[in-house]
C-alpha cells in the first residue's frame, strides 16, 4: 500500500503541473458559481426550480469529478505514449499496487474538487436564492450524499477508464473514452437526480448511490483482474 | 548472472521467442544482436520480470522469474532505447521517486553517487525537459542503477545519440562491467557490439543462431586471401584459373592488380596460387589473410540461418 500512495502523490502532482489540467480543474471547480449566476432569475421562482437548484448541487459534486477522470485518463494512456510506463513496470511494484496507486491518483483529487465545489455552490446559492429555502433543499444529508455519489461516480469511472484506457494508445484516444464514459453517466445522474428533486428527499439519492456503489464493486473487481503488466506492456 | 533456459514467448499466434537459452555472468557484457522484430526487447523484459516467459525459465542472481518476478525486479536495471522520463520533474525528485520504489534505504548518498557517476551533478535540480537528449539518456541509466543492480538491461542504449555521447556511453558500460555486474546489450548495432562485449549472441526469428566471441564470429566461414601483384589483370586470372583457383574479385590500378580467393587449406591453396602467379612473370607485393568484418559474418549468419 505505501508504493501505491507514492505513485499516486507522483501521479497527483504529475497530472496537476501540467498547466491545462490545473485550468481545467479549478474552472469545473468554480462552475456551480457561474451556474448560480447564469441562472438567477429561472431559479428565483419557486416550485420547479427547487428541483434546478437540486441538479445544480448534482452537477457541482459531479463536474470536478468529471474533470479529474479525464486527466487521469489522459496521465496513464500518455504515460504510454511517453514510454514511462516501461520503467514503472520494471521496478518492483505489484500490479495491485499499480490499479490502487492510479485509481488513488484519481480518487482523491476528485473528491477534494467535488467538496470544495459543493461547498462554493451551497454558499452561492444561499446568497442568491435565500439560505432558508437553500438549506431546506439541500439538507446537511443531500449534501454528503453528494459528495459520496461523487466520490462513487470517480471510482466506477476511473476503474472502467483505467482498464479501457491501458488498452488505448495515445492519450487523446483515452480522453475520448473517458469523454464518452463521463457523458452517459451524467445523462444517466441527471436522469436520477431530476426523479429524486420530485420527492426533495434523500432516499432516491440514496438508491443512486447504492447502485453506484454496486457498479464500483463490479468496476474495480474487473480492473483488478483486467489489468496487469503483460497487457499494459504488451501494448508499449 | 543470467540464465535464459528454453525461453519460449508467444503473444497470441506470434511466437516472439522460439527455445532461446543463453547465459551472462558477472563481470561479462554480451550483446544480443538481431534484426527488428527478432526477439531482443521481449528477451529483456522477461529478464527485467515485466513479460513472464510462455514455457521455459529465466533466472537472474538465482531467483527464477516466474517464482518471484518482483525479486527479479529489484536484481535489475533496465535502461530502453527512449529514456522514458517523467520530464516535469527534476532529476533529483525523478531518482527519489524511483529509489523509494526499489526501496533504496540511503537515498541521499545513493542519488549523489549516480549523478556523479553521470556526471549531472551540477543539473540534478534543473526539470528533465531541459536535458539534451544525450543527458536524458544519462539520467535512464542512473535510474537503471539507483539500487545498484547486479544486472543491467541495455535495450538499444546508443539510440539517437551523436557520436561524442555514443562514446561517452560506451566508456561507462565498460566501468559498469568493472564492477562486476552482468549486462545484457540488446542492439542492432554491429559497431557498438564489437567495441564492447566480451560475446556474441546473434538472434533473428525468435531463435539463437549463433553464439560467439566477436574474434570468432569474424573468423566463421571460409578465410579469404588477398593479394596485390604486379602483372596485367587477365593474366592473373588466367594464372590462378590454371591451377584451379577462381578469384572472388579483381582489380586494377596503377599497373597493379588486386586478388582475392577464399582458401579451406590456406598453405595449399596459397602456395599454389603464388607458385602459378610467379610462373606467370608477376611480382607478388603483398599477401593477405582478410578477417571479415562482424557486420559480414552477422550477415552472413542471419543469411544461412533463414536459407
Amino acid at each position: 500500500m505505501k508504493k501505491a500512495l507514492l505513485l499516486a502523490r507522483h501521479d497527483i502532482i504529475g497530472q496537476y503541473s501540467e498547466r491545462n489540467s490545473l485550468f481545467r480543474a479549478l474552472l469545473f471547480t468554480a462552475l456551480p458559481i457561474i451556474l448560480v449566476v447564469v441562472n438567477r432569475g429561472s431559479a428565483s421562482a419557486r416550485g420547479s426550480s427547487d428541483v434546478l437548484i437540486l441538479v445544480f448541487a448534482l452537477y457541482s459534486a459531479l463536474l470536478p469529478a468529471a474533470s479529474a477522470v479525464t486527466a487521469a485518463a489522459g496521465s496513464f494512456a500518455g504515460e504510454k505514449e511517453a514510454q514511462t510506463l516501461v520503467p514503472l513496470l520494471a521496478a518492483p511494484i505489484r500490479d495491485i499496487d499499480i490499479v490502487a496507486g492510479k485509481l488513488l491518483a484519481t480518487l482523491l483529487p476528485s473528491s477534494v474538487l467535488s467538496a470544495v465545489s459543493i461547498v462554493a455552490f451551497d454558499l452561492a446559492a444561499r446568497y442568491e436564492f435565500g439560505a432558508e429555502r437553500v438549506a431546506r433543499i439541500l439538507s446537511p444529508e443531500i449534501l454528503y450524499a453528494l459528495v459520496a455519489l461523487a466520490v462513487f461516480f470517480v471510482l466506477t469511472l476511473s476503474s472502467w477508464v483505467m482498464v479501457l484506457s491501458s488498452r488505448a494508445n495515445t492519450q487523446r484516444s483515452a480522453q475520448q473514452i473517458a469523454g464518452f464514459m463521463i457523458a452517459g453517466m451524467f445523462i444517466g445522474l441527471t436522469a436520477l437526480g431530476g426523479l429524486a428533486a420530485q420527492n426533495i428527499g434523500s432516499d432516491l439519492v440514496l438508491g443512486v448511490i447504492l447502485a453506484v456503489l454496486a457498479s464500483d464493486v463490479v468496476a474495480l473487481e474487473l480492473a483488478r483482474r483486467l489489468w496487469n503488466r503483460e497487457e499494459a506492456i504488451a501494448r508499449v | 548472472m543470467i540464465e535464459f533456459h528454453d525461453v519460449v514467448r508467444r503473444f497470441g499466434h506470434v511466437t516472439a521467442l522460439s527455445g532461446v537459452s543463453f547465459t551472462v555472468r558477472p563481470g561479462e557484457i554480451v550483446a544480443l544482436l538481431g534484426p527488428n522484430g527478432a526477439g531482443k526487447t521481449t528477451a529483456s523484459r522477461i529478464i527485467a520480470g515485466i513479460l513472464a516467459p510462455t514455457e521455459g525459465d529465466a533466472v537472474v542472481d538465482g531467483i527464477s522469474v516466474r517464482a518471484d518476478p518482483q525479486r527479479v525486479r529489484l536484481r535489475c536495471g533496465l535502461v530502453t532505447d527512449s529514456p522514458s522520463l517523467y520530464e516535469w520533474m527534476t532529476l533529483r525528485s525523478y531518482l527519489t521517486y524511483f529509489a523509494q520504489l526499489y526501496n533504496v534505504t540511503d537515498i541521499r548518498p545513493r542519488i549523489a553517487a549516480v549523478t556523479a557517476l553521470m556526471g549531472l551533478e551540477s543539473v540534478a535540480d534543473r526539470k528533465l525537459g531541459s536535458y539534451s537528449r544525450g543527458m536524458k539518456q544519462k539520467a535512464a541509466i542512473a535510474r537503471g542503477l539507483i539500487h545498484e543492480p547486479p544486472v543491467l538491461l541495455l535495450d538499444e542504449p546508443a539510440t539517437a545519440l551523436d557520436p561524442e555521447m555514443t562514446q561517452t556511453l560506451r566508456a561507462l558500460i565498460l566501468s559498469l562491467r568493472a564492477q562486476h555486474r552482468a549486462i545484457l546489450l540488446c542492439t542492432h548495432d554491429l559497431d557498438e557490439a564489437q567495441r564492447i562485449a566480451d560475446r556474441v549472441i546473434i538472434i533473428d526469428r525468435g531463435r539463437v543462431v549463433r553464439e560467439a566471441t566477436t574474434s570468432e564470429l569474424r573468423q566463421t566461414g571460409r578465410p579469404t586471401y588477398r593479394a596485390v601483384v604486379v602483372a596485367q589483370a587477365p593474366a592473373a586470372r588466367a594464372a590462378l584459373a590454371s591451377v584451379g583457383i577462381t578469384p572472388d574479385n579483381a582489380s586494377e590500378a596503377d599497373g597493379r592488380v588486386e586478388l582475392r580467393w577464399t582458401a579451406d587449406d590456406p598453405a595449399e591453396t596459397n602456395t599454389r596460387a603464388l607458385g602459378a602467379l610467379i610462373a606467370a612473370g608477376a611480382k607478388i607485393v603483398s599477401l593477405t589473410a582478410e578477417e571479415r568484418s562482424l557486420e559480414e559474418a552477422y550477415l552472413a549468419i542471419v543469411a544461412e540461418s533463414r536459407s
